[in-house]
């Protein structure tokens, strides 16, 4: 008696896939063919490759960058960090180093109105400071409240008294700037009125 | 060329952020907000100043009256708003209204008998930019001396609110000028 042989069958056969279908059919439904099937794909493909399009080719090759890039580098070599993170750091020590501190402040202010020759402007700045150190007379030491006064009124007059100044000085360097284009103007006016005479 | 326009304009980006915090963060509680009409707020300065002297020497001559007027004459005025002169507009005004209020208290032991005016002026005036004014001493001083006002007057409840917003103030700024100092 002979065996009965199953039928030759190639990889790509589209028995193979029918008849794990029909089984699970009879079986009820019962059971997960989705790895046979995924198995039975993927032999068919490597037998018989599909070529895929050129996006879909595109979208996979980027994919896998991405994933080979992003396991790769290391932190410190990612583009927000090298790229924004570090000049922001490096901002931020600038800033740090180079912005003057409250007590320069004046002092810069001061350097920037002698340069502009408006030295008369320190004797008034003085004044100003004088008259508004009486101001704090009349307080109550017994609340609390009028302590902390006492003791922020001497940082708090000095804030007032840079922001008036720093005012003052830009609004006559304003002015100066002014009457030198007046000036200048003017000038300009009388040399074409005198090259007119001489024609 | 795309990689070096995203590097040039990435290390530009990090450079501003980076300035900027750097800027906000070291900025000192009591700076004050610059002014758009530098002319008003010297005039302003000058014109406070002048005051004040001669409220120190009515003070002198022991006129109390006087020196009360002359400050409520002052704080009444015509004052540049806080858009046009800067935060210094304020911070005078409320240094103003804090001198007077202090004299007004000081005359007497129990509530002042313009005691309901008094505490209008500094209902009004702390209240100004809708109460959204930066911490600073004067402020502070001001709602302290609103609270010591409503306290002579019985209203204790609201003294605390006034006393509460008063050393909030002060907190800050005392941790600020702790931190500033080395």
């Amino acid at each position: 008696m002979t065996e009965s042989k199953p039928p030759q069958r190639g990889v790509l056969d589209d028995a193979w896939e029918q008849e794990l279908v029909m089984g699970q059919e009879a079986a009820g439904e019962a059971g997960d063919l989705e790895a046979d099937l995924a198995m039975l794909h993927l032999l068919r493909h490597a037998r018989d490759p599909e070529p895929l399009g050129e996006d879909a080719l595109g979208d996979v090759l980027a994919q896998v960058r991405a994933a080979g890039a992003q396991a790769a580098a290391p932190w410190w070599r990612h583009s927000l960090i090298r790229w924004v993170a570090v000049p922001a750091c490096a901002g931020l020590a600038v800033v740090l180093i180079v912005r003057p501190g409250e007590g320069d402040r004046a002092t810069v202010a001061a350097v920037a109105i002698d340069e502009r020759g408006g030295d008369a402007l320190s004797d008034r700045q003085e004044a100003f400071a004088e008259a508004t150190v009486p101001a704090r007379r009349g307080s109550s030491p017994a609340k609390p409240y009028e302590t902390q006064f006492a003791a922020l009124e001497g940082s708090a007059r000095e804030s007032l008294r840079d922001a008036v100044f720093a005012s003052r000085s830009l609004a006559r360097h304003d002015w100066l700037a002014s009457l030198g284009a007046e000036k200048q103007l003017h000038e300009e006016r009388d040399a074409s009125a005198g090259s007119r005479g001489v024609r | 060329m795309n990689l070096r326009w995203r590097w040039s304009s990435g290390c530009m980006c990090g450079l501003v952020v980076g300035m900027a915090l750097a800027w906000a963060m070291t900025g000192k509680a009591q700076d004050v907000k610059p002014p758009q009409d530098r002319d008003a707020l010297v005039t302003l300065a000058q014109l406070v100043e002048t005051e004040h002297r001669r409220v120190d020497l009515l003070l002198k001559a022991g006129d109390h009256t006087g020196a009360i007027r002359a400050l409520e004459a002052l704080a009444d005025g015509a004052w540049p708003s806080q858009d046009r002169a800067g935060e210094a507009a304020v911070w005078m005004r409320h240094d103003v209204i804090g001198r007077l209020v202090r004299l007004e208290l000081d005359q007497v032991d129990g509530a002042p008998a313009r005691s309901d005016a008094l505490i209008a002026r500094t209902e009004n005036r702390l209240g100004d930019d809708d109460g959204l004014i930066a911490p600073n001493a004067f402020t502070a001083r001001l709602a302290g001396l609103q609270g010591e006002l409503l306290e002579r007057v019985d209203r204790d409840a609201d003294a605390l609110e006034s006393y509460g917003i008063a050393l909030e103030m002060n907190r800050s700024l005392l941790d600020a000028l702790i931190k500033e100092q080395p």
